[in-house]
């Protein structure tokens, strides 16, 4: 069971927080040294949310050492999963029912990674990633299945683009969620002829070829570097494909098979299908003969001359995707506004497409281009003026806005935190649209192109901000700051709770108390119209009721849009 | 054209227009609407692109149908075909797939009507025109988001920041007495339900009760005496300069105010609802029926409600080999019918069955040929059904096309496909754009004449707006 992190006392970590502060606006001694208010906004965007004794670690040793120390950090594992049989067998009821057949071990793990796993950076990429390059429950009924395409997610956050891209294509989850599995050249006979014949009757299956073309690399329009749609003459955006390209796409990836089954566990016996091993070439007679071998017009006019192995125009075809210069820009702009901001500035954009190009090759591709994310101007400082910036920041997302609260307050968790039914009222992630490794399509939970409500402003996550989730958002707040998610055991054996008992002194001073919580859960940022708001609301409340104080004031910052924005 | 007061009222308030008229609701929370004059509409999305070429069969000319599905396994048999009769303006008998008795039911009474190949258009468009490219067409098409967005739009030809439901929404808020959005999704807040005035109230689905369909917790009842409450509802009203403060507070605020005006409301029983078992789209409709059913309470004369099913997107497993009457496909148009059904029948008793009309939406149709897979592809003009008692029902509607009807012409490589050659696949050309089909549900409920181009666009462009299927 995870436990806390050692306890930071509130009173000390404001002390600390404070001297930090004297020291570093008076005279910036030590360059290295961040500013505490920029030590918890790069936590915010870095992490699943500042606790305070990461704070602590990361004012002592810098950003750029943090950042060092996230490469090297060692990996956190989802739970080693056992394939079973597809169709659950009558005698696994109960824990293995659980445990086998739905996503209960996942989806807590995810959580408890989040909130107590050292690699918090792999991790929040990785949750990025997971959200371009996206599987889903919805085809993939077994924990098992989905266990491997996660995992691969973890390990490739600070790997190379193309050798994701390549890994992911033939990974089986993937190959069953967007069916390049099994997707096969037609009617040819002999086996060995070159092409297929028309197929009258079917068709290879376009769905991996246009997604991995939509949403996965390069997207529906030209770019320039800074994220703009390049223009024609009349001022029209540029496809970057048409039909017919997707259609070349589905022909090159025929072919693809399961590898090999493998035993079931030991209690059912038989086989089961392998989603364990990247899939492999179906070969039949000596011949690829799922496979078509005709002649291919790939991007940017790219020929394909047909007669090569399954696998060396796989290798091709996805070096002519990943190469392409609309990537750069494409998955850049994606990953800032997941880390930093929804509306990044065309320069912005530039310098970090810079370095995903210019790293194309390197085994540390993303790594690289995550660290100029964070480094960059537009990421750094301890403050983002409205006057300029009005339209800087993002939406936390469900589980940010989850995790971000309870790793505040350094919780007491089991990481059932998806779903969640409690006293008649639900709030877990999934409840607020947010249903982790379960997106409702390829197009995971939100578009890219939602906008900031009666705004003209790009905000993706205010595609699942609604009157009856941001509500939801406010009801786990209450949960867990005025009352504890109880365990219920088997399936909640601990629940949630966070430790109050160290702020309880602090209420003592009303004013002390809300300035802590400023530095802590926003960065220093809260205005005085909303100290006094908070202050009016703590002060009516008698000091010998300290708890309720200090609950008062954390209810009030985290249910404010002033929180739930991170900017 | 006018401006409505609505509009007047959120313009001139500026940025918490909306917020503030959520306020002023509780002045008005006795003021009864008259709900003789009441209208609705339902939209159902299908989400993922329903393969409507094996939900609307041609029986009389099975043949054809047979040529092109059965080979690789989808064709669904004749013999289990819920037939039609002969459909008066094609002068043919189809058959709707077997999963969809209760809107067969209804099509029989008079109550349910096809509309054939709808889909998104830039300006009236052939075969020889789209291969010759001497017309505009949809931005991206075949792709998921774009197409989603053109059917929830109208708008084929570039970005519109907000959604038909949502406009029509602005345009007939002005016949409500409160201020209870005129638009309400049970699920989130697609850009269909995005006015240009008016946002979409999201609430949950049943079971949740009516009265908890929203809510927040922790609070006294009322709550307006409790410090935190005050100032939880001024901390929405600080930090305006901010763009994604200003527009989460929106949200936040909305809910708030309607969470007060919905508590009230109890939990009403809409029979034959709740289904046995439970479906998704039934909880969804059956939640819509009870907000129906309280529309007096909450000053309703005009609503439109959201919801939507996924899954549709059946690039493989479409059917089980070898009974392609079962499957993925199937069970999902046996929920849409059941759910349909039973929400036209809560209507009747509600005694508003002639006063709310329900559509479906989706993506797209799907390929003509499948592929190997058991399955289908991504296509363009679909066929969707509309139910209510004032739908002209056992019809089908549409525009003529290549071969003088409103059906298309099930032809891979044939006068109606976008594809050429050996390898077409059968992508419909739309006749009908989604600009007419929802011009005529949006002048049903009460969009006038001159406020339609407001609402569609580019109504314009084509020439019927009205395609006379509800009176």
């Amino acid at each position: 069971m995870k436990t806390k992190f050692s306890s930071y006392r509130p009173v000390f970590f404001l002390s600390f927080i404070l001297s930090l502060a004297f020291i570093c606006s008076t005279a910036r001694l030590i360059e290295a040294q961040p500013s505490p208010a920029d030590t918890v906004r790069f936590l915010e965007q870095a992490t699943f949310g500042p606790s305070q004794s990461l704070i602590a670690h990361v004012q002592q040793v810098g950003i750029e050492a943090y950042l060092d120390e996230q490469l090297r950090a060692p990996m956190t594992d989802y739970p080693d999963l056992e394939f079973w049989p597809q169709t659950r067998p009558a005698s696994c009821t109960g824990d293995c029912q659980r445990d086998n057949y739905t996503y209960y071990q996942l989806q807590r793990h995810f959580f408890t990674n989040a909130l107590y796993g050292q690699d918090q950076l792999r991790q929040r990429v990785a949750f990025a990633l997971g959200q371009i390059l996206v599987t889903s429950q919805v085809d993939v009924p077994l924990p098992s299945w989905m266990r491997g395409y996660q995992q691969l997610l973890y390990s490739s956050a600070f790997g190379n683009f193309r050798q994701l891209l390549y890994d992911v294509t033939l990974n089986p989850t993937m190959g069953r969620f967007l069916d390049m599995l099994n997707n096969r050249c037609q009617r040819r006979t002999p086996p060995d002829v070159n092409v297929c014949r028309n197929g009258l009757t079917a068709q290879p299956n376009e769905n991996y070829a246009r997604e991995i073309l939509q949403l996965f690399s390069i997207g529906t329009f030209l770019l320039n570097q800074d994220g703009s749609r390049k223009l024609d003459g009349n001022g029209n955006p540029i496809p970057t494909y048409d039909q017919k390209i997707v259609e070349e796409f589905a022909r090159v990836f025929t072919g693809w098979i399961l590898a090999p089954a493998l035993p079931g566990p030991s209690s059912v016996g038989g086989t089961v299908p392998n989603y364990r091993d990247p899939m492999r070439v179906r070969v039949s007679g000596g011949f690829e003969d799922y496979h078509d071998k005709g002649p291919k017009t790939l991007l940017n006019g790219f020929e394909l001359p047909g007669g090569q192995s399954q696998t060396q125009e796989l290798n091709v075809a996805i070096d002519n995707i990943a190469f392409n210069p609309n990537v750069a820009p494409f998955i850049s702009k994606q990953l800032i506004q997941h880390l930093v901001t929804s509306n990044p500035s065309p320069a912005y954009v530039t310098r970090i497409a810079s370095v995903f190009a210019s790293n194309s090759n390197s085994p540390t591709q993303l790594y690289d281009v995550v660290r100029a994310i964070l480094l960059d101007t537009e990421a750094r400082g301890d403050f983002i003026d409205p006057a300029t910036q009005p339209n800087y920041g993002k939406l936390r997302e469900p589980v940010q806005s989850i995790t971000n609260l309870l790793r505040a307050f350094e919780a007491t968790s089991d990481g059932v935190l998806n779903s969640l039914n409690v006293g008649g009222s639900v709030f877990g992630s999934a409840d607020m649209s947010q249903d982790v490794f379960n997106a409702p399509s390829v197009f995971s939970f939100y578009p890219p192109t939602a906008r900031v409500p009666g705004e003209n402003a790009l905000g993706p996550q205010f595609g699942i901000f609604s009157s009856l989730t941001s509500l939801r958002r406010a009801n786990f707040a209450n949960r867990v700051i005025f009352l504890t998610i109880p365990a219920a055991p088997p399936n909640r054996p601990i629940g949630t709770s966070i430790d109050l008992a160290p702020w309880d002194p602090l209420a003592n001073n009303p004013e002390q108390l809300i300035e802590a919580l400023n530095q802590l859960l926003l960065h220093g940022a809260m205005s005085a119209e909303m100290r006094q708001s908070i202050l009016t609301a703590v002060t009516s409340i008698p000091a010998s009721n300290l708890r309720s104080r200090v609950r008062t004031a954390i209810y009030l910052i985290a249910t404010s849009s002033q929180y739930q924005v991170q900017r | 054209m006018a401006t409505t007061r609505r509009e007047f009222l959120c313009q001139s308030l500026g940025a918490f227009g909306a917020a503030m008229l959520a306020f002023e609701r509780f002045g008005l929370l006795n003021a009864l609407a008259q709900s003789a004059d009441y209208k609705a509409l339902v939209c159902i999305f299908l989400n993922g692109g329903n393969d409507s070429g094996n939900m609307v069969i041609p029986y009389d000319d099975y043949s054809t149908y047979e040529a092109a599905r059965n080979p690789s396994g989808l064709a669904i048999p004749q013999s289990s075909l819920l037939r039609t009769g002969v459909v008066p303006r094609i002068g043919a008998e189809f058959g709707f797939h077997p999963s969809l008795t209760g809107l067969h039911n209804l099509w029989g009474q008079g109550k349910v009507a096809v509309v054939c190949n709808v889909g998104p258009l830039v300006e009236p468009t052939n075969r020889d025109a789209y291969r010759n490219r001497i017309v505009r067409v949809p931005v991206n098409l075949f792709s998921h988001s774009d197409q989603i967005n053109q059917w929830q739009t109208s708008v084929s030809d570039g970005a519109s920041p907000s959604g038909w439901g949502g406009r029509t929404a602005d345009k007939i808020g002005d016949f409500n007495t409160t201020v209870f959005p005129p638009i309400t999704s049970l699920a989130g807040t697609p850009i269909f339900t995005i006015g240009n005035i008016e946002r979409p109230l999201a609430i949950a689905a049943a079971p949740t009760r009516l009265d908890a369909a929203l809510r927040i917790d922790g609070f006294p009842n009322p709550p307006d005496n409790d410090p935190r409450y005050v100032e939880m509802q001024r901390l929405l009203l600080v930090d305006q300069d901010k763009t994604l403060v200003r527009g989460a507070g929106r949200v936040t605020g909305e809910a708030l105010a309607m969470e007060r005006a919905l508590r009230s409301t109890g939990d009403p029983a809409v029979p034959p609802f709740p289904l046995t078992p439970r479906t998704n789209l039934g909880n969804q409709l059956e939640q819509i029926a009870k907000v129906i059913s309280v529309r007096n309470e909450l000053g309703m004369n005009r609503q439109i409600f959201f919801c939507s099913l996924g899954g549709f997107d059946t690039h493989s497993a479409q059917v089980v080999g070898g009974t392609p009457a079962t499957g993925t496909h199937a069970g999902l148009l046996s929920q849409v019918s059941n759910a349909m059904k039973a929400f036209y029948d809560a209507t009747v008793q509600l005694g508003v069955a002639s006063q709310v009309t329900t559509f479906t939406l989706s993506d797209f149709s799907r390929t003509w040929v499948p592929n190997g897979n058991l399955g289908t592809d991504h296509a363009w003009g679909s066929h969707q059904f509309v139910m209510g008692g004032s739908v002209l029902g056992g019809e089908f509607y549409g525009v003529p096309g290549s071969n003088g009807t409103v059906f298309p012409t099930l032809a891979a490589n044939g006068p109606d496909d976008t594809d050429e050659g050996g390898n077409a696949r059968g992508r419909w050309i739309p006749t009908v754009a989604i600009d007419q089909y929802g011009a005529t549900l949006a002048s049903w409920v009460g969009v006038s004449n001159a406020d339609l181009a407001a609402v569609f666009p580019n109504i314009g462009r084509f020439g019927q707006s009205n395609l006379g299927f509800v009176s």
